[in-house]
């Protein structure tokens, strides 16, 4: 396989350009080869853009990305090989993706070294896992997995049997990590489109919060000026912090989101609220998360016995938190050397697992996903959905010919909802949320992705784009792409 | 409540209402608004409304109750009615008939139910001077001659006024309505029309407000019958000289009435009798800049029982401060639409009257009184040279540009060939372009320069079949009688007029024989500034359920 090297070119939307731009800027002493007729590699940046600027032209600046077809066929030569493993290598590759956090896994929680080493070894032969580099003072090997393997199906589980009525003291719902989710994803994108500064305090200024005020269509925030003070956005700015999707730039001293965020909002809303979970939760807890929303999915309007669902979760997977090792006393829970084995029975269950999974209801019930009672527990509506047991046919967004769009409760995800905010600037939050699409919010949407994508996620909701819209929309594209620079360009070397 | 996905209405919070065009009973829930909200744009898919204090002030004084509107909101609503929009229903509508102005002896009382409201108006700085003795915690005293004036602050302030003073009698004037028509044809007043006279007249403060009503409905013959149901002296102020002459045509048709009875107080002739038909022109006609009015007087020279302020909505703002010191007198305001584009619809409101009748434009054309119409917005592309002047002209002469686009003109040669042989208007706001189109086409043009002979001449011969294609310019908006037009042709329009665009379409809705259709094409130039304002234009006809199909010109 050739090496490729990551360039920078500069792309017109015809060739005829050229001539045009050479006219005005004198671009050519700063660009290279050429791989299109409509590309050239940029050999000085700083050169290229100082003359451009001199000539009035600011190109749009993109950042070139894996191409989906690309991707998806990846993924299916990953699935056909799955299929051709080995039921015990497969078993092992499970294990390792249901115990990975962000396709890292931590060898002693996922296998037995010993009783498995032959199966991790066609892994890794394979390309599915790659080993990482060994941390001092780290306990045990990690490995990479390969991004594009296809998600196993959760173990089956049945817990149908510790279905129950709900029960009077079954405590209130705690706040929505839906709502969560759809205000992360608002602020997130209000974030990239201001980029707001921090005083020395390391707050958001008061100017830059009113401008995320009126971004996000919040009259209180614009009022206010206190992002950090205000209850409903100070709230999803902690929930980035918690997930590390915002960061600070320390010459500019702007809060700037993650590019990862976007693949935590990915999917339908309970994906995404799936990831979110994942990601707020406790890394040692992710294991439960498969059997709790089989339980909440079997007790559907109902609730859960807390006793009769450990122990149907023992009976039908007792390894769901620690694989067994083998030993020659028989199997034991993974040990480190030097430690003391401990045997892989019903005492440590209650011992180790029982106490592990009480944590993880406790932490579900925070996250807003489970109310409790003593010995029983119920899904939140957020919570019944995240289990799929509530699954109604979203509302239509609507697009209007003013370039308004409607967004009704419950009728984008937090993916979309994301992406949409990064096409206009929100109107109001009410009942419908207003937003209306803008220009100047399409050239930074032009910087990631296409028009027809913008178009694309508009359809994916709305009974129809008037052909103004559509029109518009590539007009305002057409013109803003006319001269762009996409950074990370792969090229041979 | 839940989502209830059938329902075509969304109530949000800010008190706009949504209304999803496609969905099962969006009709039947337009119909409903039109009663106590008003519509703000009219796009695809969602139309937006809004609770406004006036419109929810004029619900109530037309009898409706906040339970009942609360209960209509709910009715359509697919998601809870906002608690908040509940509150404001009942607040608005609980401060009509909350102050009510009292006879009290030479004097007008001014009463509250709650003490607490009558300290917040009497506080008001613009209210100062306007009341004498206070005559207990809820009841002070105004002078009779600053009701209007006091009407017009507290309904600027958000506190309507129900006006329950009663109104002096004109002298009396024997009259009745006719029993056939000057053709000897049996004629008797339709039912709506019998409605919005009982309406006007019944009630504690029956007697004055406004009856709205589509162009074509007769309201003429509203604003005689009541006329005639009172049966005083009359003045009737009407917008122009032809509307004057057709006014006075109709009221000797249809009532008892002779020459000698009516009177035309006009630039021509000077004539003061029991029923005096002028216009506006006259009236706030004036000597110089700094002048007063000359021809007010005329409110005043006689024992008026009632005046008639015909198409009400462009009442000029001279007249409204005369028809404050009116407020005695009895006061009937016609027009097919409320919408004012100076926004002084509360004074409307405080001086003429509430909303005393309305009846949607479609429900005439359900019952056959006014013809169907079909609307169809043409855009029409600038050429590349007309488009660089477009670019680079300012904001207003954009909008010229656009509106004398030259591409309209083979647009208009499709749209008369293909409506060969039927009665059609050209309407426009340009004259120079008005007579250029005449001229290419060879067919009359009536501007405001036309002779009222030459006008009266044009239009005989268009209403006799002669001739069947005839250019107007704004002149033609208002009342006057074209009823065989079935197809209107708009290459311009005044700015963002909502009422010229009623206006017009009233212009071919008389009911036809035969099918009863009517076409009303509007020419915009697409992608520029006169397309923007053509959604403007078309809100009012969305409200009353004219959708504007749209047909793109290459």
């Amino acid at each position: 396989m050739s090496r490729l090297r990551a360039v920078t070119v500069l792309e017109v939307a015809t060739a005829a350009l050229w001539d045009e731009l050479d006219a005005q800027a004198h671009i050519g002493s700063f660009l290279g080869e050429a791989p299109s007729p409509t590309q050239r590699v940029v050999v000085d940046e700083g050169g290229l853009l100082q003359a451009l600027a001199g000539a009035g032209i600011s190109p749009l600046a993109r950042f070139a990305r894996r191409d989906a077809a690309e991707i998806a066929a990846h993924r299916e030569d990953l699935t056909h090989a799955i299929d051709a493993l080995r039921a015990e290598v497969r078993a092992v590759l499970h294990s390792a993706q249901r115990h990975a956090l962000e396709d890292i896994v931590l060898d002693l929680h996922a296998w037995d070294p010993r009783r498995d080493a032959e199966a991790v070894t066609a892994l890794h032969a394979l390309g599915m896992l790659s080993r990482l580099p060994d941390q001092p003072g780290f306990p045990g090997t990690r490995y990479r997995l390969d991004p594009d393997l296809p998600l196993p199906a959760d173990p089956p589980y049945d817990f149908c049997e510790a279905a129950m009525d709900e029960t009077e003291d079954l405590e209130e719902p705690g706040p929505s990590i839906t709502a969560l989710l759809h205000d992360i994803a608002s602020l997130a994108a209000a974030i990239q489109r201001i980029g707001p500064r921090l005083t020395a305090k390391s707050t958001v200024t008061k100017s830059d919060a009113r401008k995320l005020g009126d971004q996000l269509g919040d009259s209180s925030l614009r009022s206010a000026g206190d992002l950090e003070g205000h209850d409903r956005w100070g709230r999803a700015l902690n929930a980035l912090r918690a997930l590390h999707a915002v960061s600070t730039d320390p010459i500019k001293r702007e809060l700037f989101i993650d590019h990862g965020l976007e693949h935590s909002l990915e999917g339908t809303t309970e994906q995404a609220t799936d990831r979110i979970v994942h990601r707020l939760m406790d890394r040692d807890l992710h294991v439960v998360l498969p059997a709790l929303r089989a339980a909440l999915k079997d007790a559907g309007d109902g609730a859960v016995d807390e006793i009769v669902f450990l122990d149907l979760l023992r009976e039908q997977h007792r390894d769901v938190l620690f694989p067994q090792w083998d030993s020659p006393q028989g199997p034991i829970y993974p040990v480190l050397p030097g430690e003391l084995m401990r045997p892989f029975d019903d005492e440590g269950w209650e011992r180790h697992e029982e106490r592990t999974l009480r944590a993880a209801l406790k932490r579900a019930t925070s996250l807003g996903l489970i109310r409790r009672a003593p010995g029983v527990f119920a899904g939140t509506p957020d919570g019944r959905q995240w289990a799929g047991v509530t699954s109604a046919a979203p509302p239509p967004v609507w697009v209007t010919s003013d370039l308004e769009l409607m967004v009704p409760p419950d009728a984008v995800t937090p993916w979309e909802r994301f992406q949409l905010e990064r096409l206009g600037t929100c109107l109001s939050r009410d009942v419908v949320d207003r937003y209306r699409l803008q220009r100047e919010a399409l050239r930074r949407w032009l910087s990631t992705h296409d028009v027809e994508e913008a178009l694309e996620l508009l359809a994916r909701r709305a009974p129809g784009i008037p052909d103004g819209v559509v029109h518009t929309l590539q007009t305002w594209a057409r013109s803003e792409s006319r001269v762009s620079l996409v950074r990370g360009v792969l090229l041979p070397q | 409540m839940s989502y209830v996905p059938d329902n075509p209405l969304i109530v949000q919070s800010d008190h706009t209402l949504l209304l999803e065009v496609q969905a099962p009973r969006a009709t039947e829930a337009r119909d409903a608004l039109l009663a106590f909200a008003e519509l703000i744009k009219s796009p695809e898919y969602v139309h937006t409304w809004r609770l406004t204090p006036l419109s929810l002030w004029n619900a109530a004084a037309a009898g409706h109750d906040a339970d009942e509107v609360c209960g209509t909101l709910t009715s359509f609503a697919k998601y809870p009615v906002p608690e908040v929009v509940r509150t404001t229903v009942r607040h608005h509508m609980g401060r009509y008939g909350a102050l009510r102005l009292v006879q009290d002896g030479a004097w007008l009382r001014l009463e509250a139910d709650l003490a607490t409201d009558l300290t917040e108006v009497t506080t008001l700085k613009d209210a100062d001077g306007l009341f004498g003795a206070v005559l207990g915690p809820t009841a002070v005293q105004v002078h009779p001659r600053r009701r209007g004036e006091l009407k017009q602050i507290l309904v600027a302030a958000g506190h309507p006024v129900q006006d329950l003073v009663g109104y002096e009698d004109g002298d009396a004037l024997s009259m009745a309505l006719q029993t056939a028509d000057a053709e000897g044809a049996a004629w008797s007043l339709r039912d709506y029309q019998v409605q919005a006279v009982d309406s006007f007249t019944s009630g504690p403060t029956g007697g004055s407000g406004v009856v709205v009503l589509p162009c074509g409905a007769g309201k003429t013959l509203v604003g005689i019958a009541a006329m005639v149901r009172l049966g005083m002296r009359t003045l009737i102020l009407c917008t122009g000289h032809t509307a004057l002459q057709q006014w006075k045509r109709e009221i000797l048709a249809r009532t008892t009435l002779t020459e000698d009875d009516v009177g035309e107080y006009s630039s021509r002739v000077k004539e003061l009798r029991p029923v005096t038909l002028t216009t506006y022109q006259l009236l706030t006609w004036r000597e110089n800049k700094g002048a007063a009015p000359a021809h007010f007087r005329l409110f005043y020279e006689a024992n008026w029982g009632l005046i008639v302020y015909d198409e009400v909505h462009l009442l000029p703002a001279p007249i409204f401060r005369e028809a404050a010191y009116l407020q005695a007198r009895r006061r009937l305001g016609l027009t097919a639409t409320l919408v004012r584009e100076d926004g002084r619809e509360g004074d409307v409101f405080a001086l003429v009257g509430p909303k005393r009748y309305d009846l949607p434009w479609k429900e005439l054309e359900r019952q056959g009184w006014i013809a169907t119409a079909r609307c169809v917005e043409v855009r029409v592309p600038l050429s590349d040279a007309d488009r660089i002047k477009y670019v680079q002209a300012g904001g207003r002469q954009k909008f010229a540009i656009a509106a004398k686009n030259p591409r309209k003109v083979p647009v208009i040669d499709t749209l008369l060939e293909r409506h060969e042989g039927e009665p059609i208007l050209i309407l426009g706001t340009y004259v120079e372009q008005l007579r250029w189109i005449a001229r290419r086409l060879g067919i009359e043009v009536v501007t405001g320069t036309t002779k009222h002979a030459e006008r009266d001449d044009i239009f005989g011969r268009f209403r006799d079949g002669s001739i069947s294609v005839l250019a107007l310019s704004k002149v033609g908006n208002f009342a006057i009688d074209l009823p065989g037009a079935s197809v209107a042709i708009q290459i311009a329009g005044t700015w963002g007029s909502r009422q010229e665009e009623a206006q017009r379409l009233g212009r071919v809705l008389r009911p036809k024989d035969g099918s009863n259709q009517a076409l009303f094409y509007t020419l915009v130039t697409s992608e520029s500034r006169e397309q923007e304002v053509a959604e403007w234009r078309q809100l009012f006809l969305a409200e009353q359920g004219y959708p504007y199909r749209v047909e793109l010109i290459s």
